[in-house]
């Protein structure tokens, strides 16, 4: 963690703010108060003050909040708590409350920016119910608010509980505008990687609908969105949720948080404690501000890096692979797509071809996919490890996060691990989470359990300076910012599914690629005629994770046209720009990487024009651009063009159905 | 619904209790003064030239479209939202062939609040939606919404089965796929200047092959899961035959007649193989590879794999796809399997399946059905967006989308989907049977079986066809003894 600055600022302790406090009659029992007025309330608000949470506890004890930007009711009333075996938090007492204002900045190895500011006020309630205290933590950040729950005995004990649910909810504003991803089982089973597609539906038309987070809505007669979604899933000890109307709410709008559907979910309510619940949040502002917002993981503040518990134990040396410094973002270069039916992944020929690609533009990765070390000549393949790195290309293995490594046991991994990491691999590509192919798993998809077991590959592979790349997988929850070795992510209907086209793309923008890596493995020649050349190249851009996986085959990469902007793809975004765009319409963003800008459109289907303004750019540079638009008359083909560009400058283009654009914008001098 | 309740009893005893029945021992209480089923409710609005006025009208459309061609389906939809974008938005979802009846009439039944509001499924299944009332009529909705659709202009041969028996229009055809011949075009050119039309051009041509090459000049899927489903009948057909009695009962042993098309149909294919014109066994990838490695010159497949097989043509033989879209034609297994009669109307068969859009019984709102016609219109009569379906392997069945320039010089249709349906009226589908599932894999079951035996005697198949035939009529005799049928 390159931690830049942590202040905490203007802390206050409050307690007994609250007029009606439930009363304790003298043998113990609690009563309710008759007074009908509410037994307290308190208001977050954000730095800017645009966004304002508002919690409640009314006459009969039952909490609630809503959320507003500005005037724009955002989140209507909606319940909160958990309701546990061991007590009763129906009937809670005020116990503490404490504000502060929680500001910090730190840098990415990846991400969105190279540094990013949090700032936000926080108040933490803590009620009291019998045995347990039920800590509340709201926070209102200018770009959207975020709370967890802490549970913990009232004796300072440490346990295990049972989780009979938790009751938040996020009642969405009658008549929005939402954008899902309903869970749609894989082969009709409880197997899930976050890979459908995210459509508009309007909030009173989710009943009996398992909503994936994150969610994105649109307040109605606003231009407010707010995208839901969680973070801190790991390290919490919690499983994986979604979002779903409860019976009696069916046509609502108002969803509650529902364990993930994709699972086994044996013992997944057994929790310990002292428990610390994942972040639940609602990015919210303008399009822009969700689509910039790194929220997800903003809310990790000062977090450091993870360390193992005998770090202090270490030889300097040793330590050093805790600063994280050996974590490379790198193009990669990817050729089980595009060969799938074609060659087998102990074609070495092929390998080294992408070896070659990758060393000829300037790339730092491969993967060698499913299958590689099936009857593996393990000599073949430390040589041919040694020879990529010569080119300074590195390796990076698939593997099958159970089946591989025995289910989850520890051991096997680090075994594996070892094994791999002396014949001179770099990283693990590691697949099926979701559960597929494996026969008889204890857990998997997003159980309490599979959780654990993503923590256990990142820090193992963090203690042998490997890089992580999961797939087949859940959503990003903020992963990086504990483990910055977990440098990409699937989770998203990527190119794995061939037909894939543009009514989906652009929505992933807004919604999926908002709340972490995205590994979209772009290609070049579009699969289909729902894509164009053009949109691909831009998605090459405007998907941000630390290996993006370039999936087409290798010559295409090295064609004259398209040569230099592909040497230049950036791994590592240092600034995001949103300039425009509507959902299922277009969305055109800006990336810098270095002192390279590039911008990329995308567009769905219908015919749209689109003007860039280049104010972005740094005013007192001119940039060399070249411009990659489509062929009207083939999605196979794009028309490049150069010319010089300042921030002074506006250009239309026409993006034409299922098609974009991308520009590469080089300073000049 | 009730048919495929029922093919497997065990199976069918739990489901059924899960789906309340309307009908067929059914209680008739959901039932109109007037017999009818289906209701409508509310006023539209309609601007001042008498167009109705959408405002985000939602509708809810499960398809049994979930294969490769999943991904067009839903551009298609989300091209549907964006034109009216604020007016009508299209939710749709997929359910599999083998869940699909089952889980819609349940959700329709139970008033479930995901139900569906429009059905896209395949046609063979109106007769047990009918028969659960979970759908209602166009006719009905469309003179109560004033939004039309010519419900003639379809092609005839399957949309005379889109009233299901009765004096209403309940399905509005859509599309219809059957099995394909792609081929190549440069190598079949250096042993006739035609493609083969007939069974004997056909032969020749695989006997020249394969006394030039020593190869086999068909490849096909023969392990796929549509070679014996599709191809049994369309020999069947070919050569005369029927697939069922008008009593829905097989005869197929019992009639001499029909017992020797029979025979005859299972000779059509094993000929096939046993000329060395053709391999059994053969899995997908391996047909496909064959094929595109030029190892023959025809391969037998499903018509929404034609990108696939282009691309990997292409990527085999080191061409771009626009040079192998030029050297891979299509054409179509008519004529393939008439032992005689090579030119008369049953030659020219093809047996496949077709979709269909209903409306389901849920919507009653006179918003809802006009929205739902409207996207109805949009996708059965607008050029392209037959088109755009064709691309993903489905011919159009509406004679507005096949008559349009649009459609007609589209590439895909020009090289594929006319060739592969050359007389689209001789496209049969399995018609109005609750025992579609029974007729259909007894049928596949007799060619998949009589291809698997060494040496056959015209005994052997004659007793295959007896026991595929006693199998079927027992379930028919089950189903109706239960009330079922």
């Amino acid at each position: 963690m390159r931690k830049i600055l942590s202040v905490i600022a203007g802390i206050t302790c409050v307690s007994c703010l609250v007029s009606g406090i439930t009363l304790m009659t003298a043998c113990g029992q609690k009563a309710v108060d008759p007074d009908m007025s509410d037994k307290g309330s308190w208001t977050v608000s954000s730095p800017d003050g645009s966004i304002k949470s508002e919690i409640t506890m009314d006459s009969a004890g039952e909490l609630s909040y809503t959320v507003k930007k500005g005037d724009v009711t955002v989140v209507d009333k909606s319940a909160l708590g958990f309701t546990i075996e061991e007590d009763d938090f129906r009937l809670l007492t005020v116990e503490d409350v404490k504000s502060q204002r929680v500001q910090g900045e730190y840098e990415n190895i990846t991400g969105k920016h190279e540094r990013v500011t949090y700032d936000c006020n926080e108040t933490t309630i803590t009620f009291k119910g019998w045995a347990f205290y039920l800590d509340l933590t709201m926070r209102a950040y200018d770009d959207g608010y975020a709370f967890r729950y802490g549970i913990r005995a009232v004796n300072g004990s440490e346990g295990t509980m049972t989780v009979l649910s938790e009751d938040t909810e996020f009642a969405i504003p009658a008549n929005s505008s939402c954008w899902v991803m309903p869970f749609n089982g894989i082969n009709g089973q409880n197997f899930y990687a976050y890979e459908e597609a995210y459509n508009y539906m309007r909030s009173d038309d989710l009943a009996q609908t398992y909503v994936s987070m994150p969610v994105l809505y649109k307040v109605k007669g606003s231009e407010i969105y707010s995208l839901v979604t969680e973070s801190g899933l790991i390290g919490s000890g919690f499983y994986g949720s979604f979002l779903k109307e409860a019976e009696e709410n069916e046509g609502t709008g108002i969803l509650q948080t529902v364990p993930t559907p994709a699972g086994f979910m044996i013992d997944d309510n057994k929790i310990d404690y002292p428990f610390t619940s994942p972040w639940r949040m609602g990015i919210t502002g303008d399009l822009g501000t969700v689509v910039e917002s790194e929220l997800v993981e903003k809310v990790y503040d000062d977090a450091e890096y993870w360390k193992p518990d005998n770090y202090d134990t270490l030889s300097a040396e040793e330590k050093e692979i805790y600063n994280y410094d050996w974590v490379e973002p790198g193009v990669t270069a990817w050729d089980w797509l595009i060969y799938l039916n074609i060659s087998s992944q102990q074609d070495y020929a092929m390998h080294r071809r992408y070896v070659n690609l990758a060393s000829e533009m300037g790339w730092k990765y491969i993967i060698v996919d499913g299958g590689w070390n099936s009857g593996l000549n393990v000599d073949n393949f430390i040589k041919f490890v040694k020879e990529a790195d010569e080119k300074g290309v590195k390796i990076i293995v698939w593997c099958n996060s159970l089946p591989d490594f025995g289910f989850g046991r520890k051991e096997i991994l680090e075994q594996k691990l070892d094994l791999w990491q002396s014949w001179g691999v770099a990283g693990i590509k590691i697949d099926f989470f979701d559960g597929q192919n494996a026969e008889n798993p204890k857990f998997y998809g997003e159980d309490t359990g599979t959780i654990e077991w993503y923590e256990t590959i990142y820090q193992e592979c963090a203690k042998r300076k490997m890089i992580v790349n999961c797939h087949g997988c859940n959503k990003p929850t903020g992963e990086r910012r504990i483990y910055p070795n977990a440098l990409n992510r699937e989770g998203i209907r990527g190119n794995e599914n061939t037909g894939i086209d543009a009514s989906v793309t652009v929505n992933q923008l807004f919604t999926r690629a908002v709340i972490g890596p995205s590994d979209f493995t772009p290609v070049v020649n579009p699969f289909t005629t729902g894509m164009t050349m053009a949109q691909n190249m831009a998605l090459a851009i405007l998907f941000e994770c630390g290996t993006p996986s370039m999936a087409d085959f290798e010559y295409t990469y090295t064609k004259e046209q398209i040569k230099e902007f592909y040497k230049y793809v950036p791994a590592r975004h240092d600034d995001t720009k949103f300039l425009c765009g509507e959902l299922d319409t277009y969305y055109v963003g800006a990336v810098r990487s270095g002192e390279n800008w590039f911008v990329g459109g995308v567009n769905s289907i219908l015919d749209t024009m689109v003007t860039v303004d280049f104010s972005f750019l740094d005013k007192d540079k001119t940039y060399e651009a070249e411009f990659f638009i489509n062929d009207p008359l083939d999605n196979k083909v794009v028309i490049k063009m150069t010319k010089d560009i300042t921030s002074t400058d506006k250009e239309t283009i026409d993006m034409f159905k299922n098609g974009g654009f991308a520009v590469k914008l080089m300073p000049k001098g | 619904m009730k048919k495929k309740l029922l093919s497997v009893f065990c199976v069918s005893l739990a489901l059924a209790l899960t789906v309340p029945l309307a009908a067929c021992g059914g209680g008739d209480d959901d039932l109109n003064a007037d017999g009818t089923w289906w209701s409508t409710e509310g006023e539209l609005n309609k601007d001042a030239n008498g167009n109705v006025v959408f405002d985000d009208v939602s509708i809810r459309l499960t398809t049994i479209v979930g294969g490769v061609d999943k991904n067009p389906f839903n551009q298609l939809i989300a091209q549907f939202n964006a034109e009216y974008r604020g007016k009508i938005n299209v939710i749709s979802q997929s359910v599999g062939e083998t869940d699909f009846e089952t889980t819609v009439t349940r959700q329709i039944t139970q008033n479930a609040s995901n139900a569906p509001d429009i059905i896209m499924s395949h046609q063979k299944s109106i007769k047990s939606f009918l028969d659960y009332r979970v759908i209602q009529p166009y006719d009905v909705a469309m003179e109560e919404t004033g939004v039309e659709i010519d419900l003639t202009a379809f092609a005839q041969g399957v949309n005379q089965y889109s009233n299901g028996g009765t004096d209403y229009q309940f399905g509005v055809p859509v599309d219809a796929a059957s099995m394909v011949v792609y081929y190549n075009k440069e190598m079949l050119a250096e042993y006739t200047d035609k493609v083969p039309e007939t069974r004997s051009e056909l032969l020749k041509v695989c006997a020249d092959y394969k006394a030039a090459t020593r190869k086999t000049a068909i490849s096909w899927e023969s392990s796929g899961d549509f070679f014996a489903k599709y191809l049994m009948p369309t020999a069947v057909l070919q050569n005369g035959g029927y697939l069922y009695k008008e009593d829905l009962y097989g005869d197929w042993y019992d009639n001499e007649s029909q017992r020797g098309i029979y025979r005859k149909a299972i000779e059509s294919v094993r000929s096939f193989i046993d000329n060395g014109y053709a391999k059994l066994g053969v899995h997908e990838m391996a047909g496909a590879t064959d094929f595109n490695k030029k190892e023959s010159l025809f391969y037998v497949s499903m018509p929404w794999y034609r990108t696939n097989i282009v691309d990997a043509y292409a990527q085999l033989n080191g061409v771009s796809v626009s040079q192998a879209e030029e050297i891979i034609g299509g054409t179509s297994v008519s004529g393939w399997f008439a032992m005689e009669n090579e030119t008369s109307d049953n030659a020219k068969k093809i047996y496949g399946d077709s979709h269909m859009l209903a409306i389901t019984k849920k919507v009653k709102d006179i918003s809802q059905k006009a929205a739902i016609c409207e996207f109805v219109k949009w996708f059965t009569q607008r050029a392209d967006v037959g088109a755009q379906w064709a691309e993903a392997g489905h011919v159009t069945l509406s004679n507005v989308i096949a008559d349009s320039d649009v459609y007609k010089n589209n590439k895909c249709v020009k090289n594929f989907i006319n060739n592969w349906y050359p007389y689209l009226d001789a496209f049969i589908t399995m018609g109005i049977t609750p025992y579609y599932k029974d007729v259909s894999d007894n049928l596949s079951q007799i060619l998949s079986e009589a291809l698997l035996i060494d040496s056959p005697k015209q005994t052997d198949y004659d007793e295959l066809i007896r026991v595929k035939q006693k199998a079927l009529n027992s379930q028919i005799d089950l189903l109706k003894a239960v009330g079922q049928g």
